[in-house]
């Protein structure tokens, strides 16, 4: 009987909280959200990476500059990002660094 | 750092260069938390609200703040300093103290050398845009207020010589320690500079400041103490008509305090709650018999408190927990040692797949709140190497 009693204890404590499916995603200025897998080709500078290009929505985009680079956190998961400027547009790479995976975080059309 | 999160913005979007910008700390929100040095020519100041800062500045630039990004160029900066001197002190979000009264011998050009060799480490690996300010002297007092005589990307050196001549025509509210009462105390007397205020009999602890005389010794990582209390504000972007709005609001901001408590690994007996809008403000305080690090609990405690003579509309809220404990001192009855272990398990999922994956459900479809970094760095012991969450 106290087993019993314990088991709905806890169920209505798991029926209480939600989940959230948004996490950690950006909009661009139009409010679309982008948190998109992309392909990136990075190069080496020393011990530096630097992201050169990427191909978003099947269009190839080279990397003037990267203007900052910086991490994130979301979780257990680490992201170094990078803000790049392609001449036409402003955007964020971030690369996943435990699946190396990248993802565009947030374009701006200049 | 000079307007810290405006120019890292600009560093990161070049669009931005050269024109005012204003963060504000989420879109639609309506305070300028930090502007960049072209708002700040328009007299857009930190604390304004977004209207009065477009209607000082039309062309201005709102942009929502990017904590993380900005706590990174932080361990960036800290990094660099610290490569020049092993007695560091974090003193906010963008400001660091080294002391290199030893190091500066191991550079042919001394102190001028090293500072340089900084201020060019920041250039080349926060980014052009990022401006810094560097103050030089012999304690920590008059060394901020010298990084804050030339900016932006100055320098300034004040010695035993000549700080109290360089130091006459600053404003007194420009010394650390000066706020906004003991401007008030003085402005009230006419002492508008530290020359004027020189001239006069003051109360000791202002007499100290005016005369830069005070001279405490770095607070390294390795001397900070842990949090005495954990606190989290909230100012709305309207005001809050209804009970379930405020209901909402306060156990949103008591789930982040309980959370952040877990994480450090703390527990605490006293309960504040504090309400303000236009028409007047209530506090709540609460001591538990035992300690706490459970959000339920801590809402609880307050909602009943607050529903005894509620305040509405809200405008601001904060909740706060003191008297803290580490969690292994706490006396866990088994329906709370039960309660933990959900607690624990949401906290495991939210580790793992971020803040707020798990969340009450009180919360659905509402606007969640989210954990910010200040600019005071408050809970720095934390973030720089003190017990975690097990």
């Amino acid at each position: 009987m106290k087993i019993k009693k314990t088991h709905v204890l806890i169920e209505i404590e798991i029926l209480t909280f939600g989940f959230i499916s948004d996490r950690n995603e950006l909009r661009n200025m139009d409010g679309e959200i982008l948190n998109e897998t992309i392909g990136v080709e990075a190069g080496f500078w020393g011990k530096k990476m630097v992201p050169l290009r990427f191909v978003w929505n099947g269009k190839r985009y080279e990397i003037k500059r990267v203007t900052m680079n910086f991490e994130r956190s979301d979780g257990e998961k680490k992201y170094r990002c990078f803000a790049v400027d392609t001449g036409g547009m402003i955007a964020e790479l971030r690369l996943d660094k435990e699946e190396l995976v990248w993802k565009l975080g947030f374009a701006e059309a200049v | 750092m000079n307007s810290y999160f405006a120019t890292a913005e600009q560093q990161a979007n070049p669009c931005l260069r050269g024109r005012p910008v204003g963060i504000i700390k989420a879109p639609g929100r309506g305070c300028v938390i930090a502007s960049s040095i072209e708002a700040k020519k328009f007299g857009v100041k930190t604390g304004a609200t977004a209207w009065r800062a477009k209607e000082l500045c039309p062309e201005i630039i709102l942009v929502p703040a990017d904590m993380d990004k900005y706590f990174s160029l932080t361990k960036k900066m800290i990094t660099i300093v610290e490569n020049y001197s092993p007695t560091v002190e974090v003193f906010s979000i963008d400001e660091v103290f080294a002391d290199v009264t030893e190091t500066q011998n191991l550079f042919s050009g001394g102190v001028v050398e090293m500072v340089y060799r900084i201020k060019e480490d920041i250039f080349l690996d926060l980014g052009e845009w990022i401006k810094c300010s560097a103050g030089v002297s012999f304690s920590k007092l008059i060394a901020k207020l010298a990084s804050e005589m030339n900016k932006p990307n100055g320098l300034t050196f004040l010695n035993t010589d000549n700080y109290l001549q360089e130091t006459a025509d600053i404003g007194v509210e420009k010394v650390c320690g000066i706020g906004s009462s003991r401007m008030k105390y003085l402005h009230d007397r006419g002492l508008f500079t530290l020359g004027m205020a020189r001239k006069v009999d003051l109360p000791l602890e202002i007499h100290d400041l005016v005369w830069l005389l005070e001279d405490e010794n770095l607070v390294t990582k390795d001397d900070l103490f842990p949090a005495k209390s954990v606190s989290r504000t909230y100012t709305t972007f309207e005001d809050l008509r209804s009970e379930k709005e405020v209901e909402v609001l306060i156990r949103n901001l008591s789930e982040e305090v309980a959370e952040k408590l877990r994480e450090m690994g703390m527990a605490g007996r006293t309960l504040g709650l504090f309400v303000r809008s236009e028409i007047g403000s209530k506090s709540v305080r609460k001591t538990l018999k035992d300690p706490t690090n459970d959000g339920m609990v801590i809402f609880e405690m307050l909602w009943r408190e607050y529903l005894t003579n509620s305040l509405l509309p809200v405008r601001f809220a904060g909740v706060s927990v003191s008297n803290l404990v580490w969690e292994g001192q706490m006396f866990i009855l088994e329906e709370v040692r039960k309660r933990n272990m959900v607690l624990k398990s949401v906290d495991k999922v939210n580790d793992k797949w971020g803040q707020f994956t798990i969340y009450p459900a009180i919360f659905l479809e509402n606007e969640l709140i989210r954990p910010e970094v200040t600019g005071f760095l408050g809970d720095k012991w934390y973030r720089f190497g003190g017990r975690k969450r097990t």
